[in-house]
């Protein structure tokens, strides 16, 4: 189950491309994309592998001067969905 | 010769007379006389028989070149090497054979600078629409419902660049209407929404991308060309706008279209 402590790191082969101030996630394995935000795709970026879903959000919390229960929310409910369509898994 | 001529972009095919001679008269106003790639289709009793249909293979790349197997089929495509070979159990059917010739058309198309793409090409005042979306979207409801209308066909399009902008050419791998119109320049690229209104909407440039990524066949599956991909899609979306075409089963969604696009 994912928590705050979760290490999450992008799945190889995964394709990205920026396109306008979004970013296009695609899988080519599994035929699923998703397009992120600015937010959306700084928290993507910071999925290395080595930081905790908390260090996450206390970054973003950090960057854009938000609460951080609400930081910690985006950051679950987006990892979900990224886990969902097959382009990051758990380490 | 047996050659699947579209737009200059030519698959010279080998293989049985019992197997080529249906294709040839399907494919009768495709053919002509220019290489291409070398697509051998070859019986291979020796391959367990067939369990469904070859479809149903998903593509598999290793550095850059496409394998497509499943139960009574080995396919390799290497486009850089100029060659495809298809071993097939001899219970393999037509509609197998065009699968695998469809899928080393689309690398063949990519690695000239063009583009398979998964979507109805309607022709509209000279310029063509191309109404997208996976199976199921209603790309051929959309085609049927636009009577009076070419269609350059209901399934696949090949798309490439032109000396302004960018076209729509034919392809046998669908239904059609109006044959002798075999391509026109391309005005919109419309994502297929099936709704109870009919409206175009806006979309960021990021959302087209990914919809017509994941509606570039074939291709979309290579991770080592994925970067050419998006390049040429964001060089497509510079040129020509894309919305999501919300419509609902009349052909009053080109009413809507006239109205944005005159």
């Amino acid at each position: 189950m994912l928590t705050l402590d979760s290490v999450v790191r992008t799945v190889a082969g995964v394709a990205t491309r920026e396109s306008g101030n979004e970013l296009v996630v695609v899988s080519p394995a599994q035929g699923k994309y998703l397009v992120l935000n600015q937010t959306g795709a700084t928290v993507f970026r910071l999925l290395d592998g080595k930081a905790s879903l908390q260090d996450i959000a206390m970054q973003l919390c950090q960057k854009h001067q938000a609460p951080l229960e609400k930081a910690q929310a985006d950051v679950l409910a987006l990892v979900e969905q990224l886990l969902e369509r097959g382009v990051v898994s758990e380490s | 010769m047996n050659t699947l001529d579209i737009g200059g972009i030519a698959l010279n095919l080998q293989g049985p007379e019992h197997w080529l001679a249906p294709l040839n008269t399907a494919w009768a106003e495709w053919q002509s006389s220019i290489a291409g790639l070398q697509v051998q289709l070859l019986p291979d009793a020796t391959l367990p028989a067939p369990g469904g249909a070859y479809f149903e293979a998903r593509p598999r790349f290793v550095e850059g070149v496409c394998y497509l197997e499943i139960a009574g089929f080995a396919g390799k495509i290497a486009p850089k090497d100029g060659i495809a070979t298809l071993r097939a159990h001899p219970a393999a059917t037509g509609g197998d054979l065009v699968y695998f010739i469809r899928t080393a058309f689309a690398l063949a198309a990519f690695e000239q600078g063009a583009l398979l793409v998964h979507g109805a090409g309607i022709v509209h005042h000279e310029e063509a629409f191309i109404l997208y979306g996976l199976s199921g979207s209603g790309k051929s409801t959309a085609a049927a419902l636009s009577t009076g209308k070419p269609v350059l066909n209901d399934d696949l399009l090949l798309v490439r660049p032109a000396a302004r902008g960018w076209e729509v050419l034919a392809t046998p791998f669908g239904r059609r209407r109006s044959p002798q119109v075999t391509a026109a320049p391309l005005r919109a690229l419309l994502r297929l929404i099936q709704a109870p209104n009919d409206a175009l909407e806006t979309i960021s440039s990021a959302q087209a991308l990914a919809e017509l990524v994941a509606n570039s066949p074939v291709i979309n599956a290579d991770v080592d060309r994925a970067a050419q991909l998006f390049e040429r899609w964001q060089g497509i979306l510079a040129a020509i706008p894309a919305y999501r075409l919300h419509f609902r089963k009349a052909n009053t969604f080109w009413e809507v279209i006239d109205a944005h696009f005159g």
